[in-house]
């Protein structure tokens, strides 16, 4: 009950004008970093947050989560109208957007994009809600052993996710971990990896980390790649003509692709967001991949299928509310951007955990419902209003964004510590991200390898030293045998007997 | 022959982390613990990551050199396609470098008319003037006046 007064506090305190004002910028950033060709949720989170220092901790979670929503949303907008994903989520969008366009539906498509957006975003945002309790209770049964079996098993999970780049995955984890020991050691009083520097004896901060794995890489790919002086092609703009009322789906087709279809995406969405690494892709594929499997009309996959726009937008949108059930309880991202709302969180002092639904709540429920707004009321109200402008509004100069974006990476890792020690961090990681993106190796799981690292060790150790050092204490604690058996498991079924890849287009 | 011992480039980044990583465990190594936690002390996970590391390095090393299939054209590490990345990076060096001597604005005005030099911003050398007074005093607004956010000035020295 108690809760319930809570989450409903928390749709209150976005009437405060700030808070209001901060959520619908936030979700306007994040639909234009989520459209844009190359610039991601992620980064536009990335880049916020330094100024959540500055920002009111509830007003940066608002910002956030509204962010979130629609970057995930957004993606579906230049995948449609010139079949450019904005983001890697909407790629599923596009194989069946773009046909559509091409036949005169565009504004019809994107209407059936933002339709299942809003359906899988805001019901995941209410099964966040209805979930994060039970998760919470189920937190307290976790002893020390169980915790550093299930941070085993989320960052096992996560490198096997990454398929093709499994041996890769493993080296990008290794080297966030490696990063994330240098400083004082998480039991003793003892400085590691500090070659001597009293600047790294504190450590690296996640700051640093973050912008440069995500925003400076970012500037330097952009700066490689520079060919195209827009980030959409001027003559894709010319030929984009909407009505408003074109953006309404038509009542058949809505029943046409049914309930169940929007009910099941939803909940595959939901628990593939739950799942570490996983993240929209895979909600969005999964989904698409099963809505198209029991279609009644499976011919129309590849060539313009409403359907198949439904179930990947509504399990992407979905997900939004799944990812943030293992990041709050567990501390546990569960994709690269709760990872960062993560940091947002840990920079504001609040802990991840079971606690935190008894002592900050108020601070959590405005998130919850800036989700579910965002979802159920800004997705189609910024769709109505801005939709007949989106791909003007997302074809700029790069030469304007990523300079614009270099100075907020930059100047915002500075205000961490208010010394460009920062900065120089930054740019350093920037640089190996870059390197490693060139190459093709995931760097999100670098960015959790440093998240969960200390965690990791901080559990291992404290559950040898209560046991005496006997490593068996992991498969005699019933929690953490769970979570080993989980990985046995996870580790099985997708590495020695993969899924077979099912055929996207027919 | 030669390109094929280095997996046409794709060995020189696995052989750059495996000496990164002997590095981080010599380190591990020199860690003296304040007290004896018995096997588990402040180097057991670096000593445990660097063994995973390298086991992780073996199996890409396999892949690199079993992979027979000729790289994709734009793939390929030639120095040229990196040029433009390089000069953003020495911008960014010499920004940093500046950033807190000569201030936020004239930093970061010189900052950002070398970034639009880099992206080929094609306009006249006046726009790309007037482009980064624009940023410069766009950002300075957002984190000076609204995020209130104490920025170094060329003032403050004198």
């Amino acid at each position: 009950m108690e809760f319930s007064l809570h989450i409903l506090g928390g749709f209150s305190a976005l009437l405060d004008p700030t808070v209001l004002f901060y959520m619908v910028l936030g979700f306007l950033i994040g639909t234009f970093f989520g459209a844009v060709p190359g610039l991601t949720a992620v980064l536009a989170i990335a880049l916020l947050l330094p100024i959540t220092y500055s920002l009111d901790v509830v007003t940066a979670l608002v910002m956030c989560a509204s962010i979130f929503m629609s970057g995930m949303y957004a993606g579906s907008i230049t995948a449609t109208t010139i079949n450019i994903p904005g983001a890697p989520s909407s790629m599923m969008t596009g194989v069946e957007g773009f046909p559509l366009m091409k036949q005169g539906f565009g504004a019809n498509a994107l209407g059936h994009a933002a339709l299942g957006s809003m359906i899988g975003g805001s019901i995941g945002a209410v099964f966040l809600i209805l979930f994060t309790p039970i998760a919470a209770r189920l937190a307290l049964l976790i002893q020390t052993p169980g915790k550093f079996s299930l941070i085993l098993f989320a960052l096992v999970v996560i490198g096997i996710s990454q398929r093709g780049a499994i041996a890769k995955s493993v080296v990008t984890t290794c080297l966030g971990v490696m990063i994330a020991t240098i400083g004082i050691d998480v039991m003793q009083p003892v400085a590691r990896f500090t070659f001597g520097t009293s600047a790294l004896v504190e450590g690296i901060n996640l700051m640093a980390v973050v912008i440069g794995t995500f925003a400076v890489s970012e500037l330097l790919i952009q700066a490689r790649d520079v060919v195209h002086a827009r980030t959409v092609d001027k003559s894709q703009v010319a030929n984009f003509a909407i009505k408003r009322r074109d953006f309404i789906p038509l009542m058949a087709e809505v029943r046409e692709i049914g309930v169940w279809t929007y009910l099941k995406s939803t909940i595959i969405g939901f628990f593939i967001g739950v799942l570490p690494g996983a993240g929209g892709s895979m909600a969005a594929f999964v989904a698409y991949a099963d809505a198209m499997r029991r279609s009644k009309r499976p011919e129309l996959y590849g060539k313009g299928s409403r359907e198949g726009i439904a179930a990947a937008e509504t399990a992407n949108n979905s997900m939004c509310g799944g990812a943030f059930v293992p990041m709050l309880m567990f501390g546990i991202p569960g994709d690269p951007t709760t990872a960062v709302v993560l940091g947002v969180l840990v920079i504001n002092g609040l802990q991840p955990g079971p606690r935190l639904l008894d002592n900050q709540i108020d601070l959590i429920a405005p998130m919850f419902a800036s989700l579910f707004v965002s979802a159920l009321i800004l997705i189609p109200l910024t769709l109505f209003l801005l939709g007949p402008y989106f791909v003007k509004i997302v074809s700029i100069r790069k030469a304007l964004l990523y300079s614009s974006i270099a100075v907020v990476a930059l100047v915002g890792s500075y205000v961490a510590t208010y010394s460009s020690f920062q900065m120089m961090l930054a740019l350093v990681f920037g640089i190996v991200a870059f390197f490693l993106r060139t190459a093709n190796y995931p760097t999100v799981t670098l960015l959790l390898g440093f998240i969960l690292g200390p965690d990791l060790e901080q559990y291992l150790r404290r559950s040898l030293q209560l046991n005496k050092g006997d490593p068996s204490t992991f498969l005699t604690s019933p929690d953490s045998l769970f979570f080993l058996a989980l990985t046995a498991l996870f580790f099985y079924f997708m590495v020695i007997r993969p899924p077979k890849t099912p055929v996207t287009t027919p | 022959m030669r390109s094929r011992l280095l997996g046409d480039g794709r060995l020189v980044l696995p052989a750059v982390i495996f000496v990164v990583t002997t590095i981080y465990l010599y380190e591990a190594f020199q860690i003296h613990p304040q007290y004896d936690e018995g096997i588990v002390g402040p180097r057991f996970l670096p000593i445990v990551v660097s063994i995973v590391m390298y086991a992780g390095l073996g199996f890409l090393v396999f892949d690199i050199l079993r992979d027979r299939s000729p790289r994709p054209e734009r793939a390929k590490l030639e120095l040229g396609n990196f040029l433009p990345a390089i000069a953003v990076i020495l911008a960014t060096l010499v920004y940093i470098a500046v950033f807190e001597t000569l201030g936020y604005v004239v930093s970061t005005l010189l900052y950002v008319f070398a970034l639009l030099f880099v992206f080929k911003f094609d306009q006249n050398v006046l726009w790309r003037v007037l482009y980064s007074i624009v940023i410069t005093a766009v950002f300075y607004i957002l984190f000076h006046t609204l995020f209130d956010v104490r920025l170094p000035t060329l003032t403050e020295w004198f």
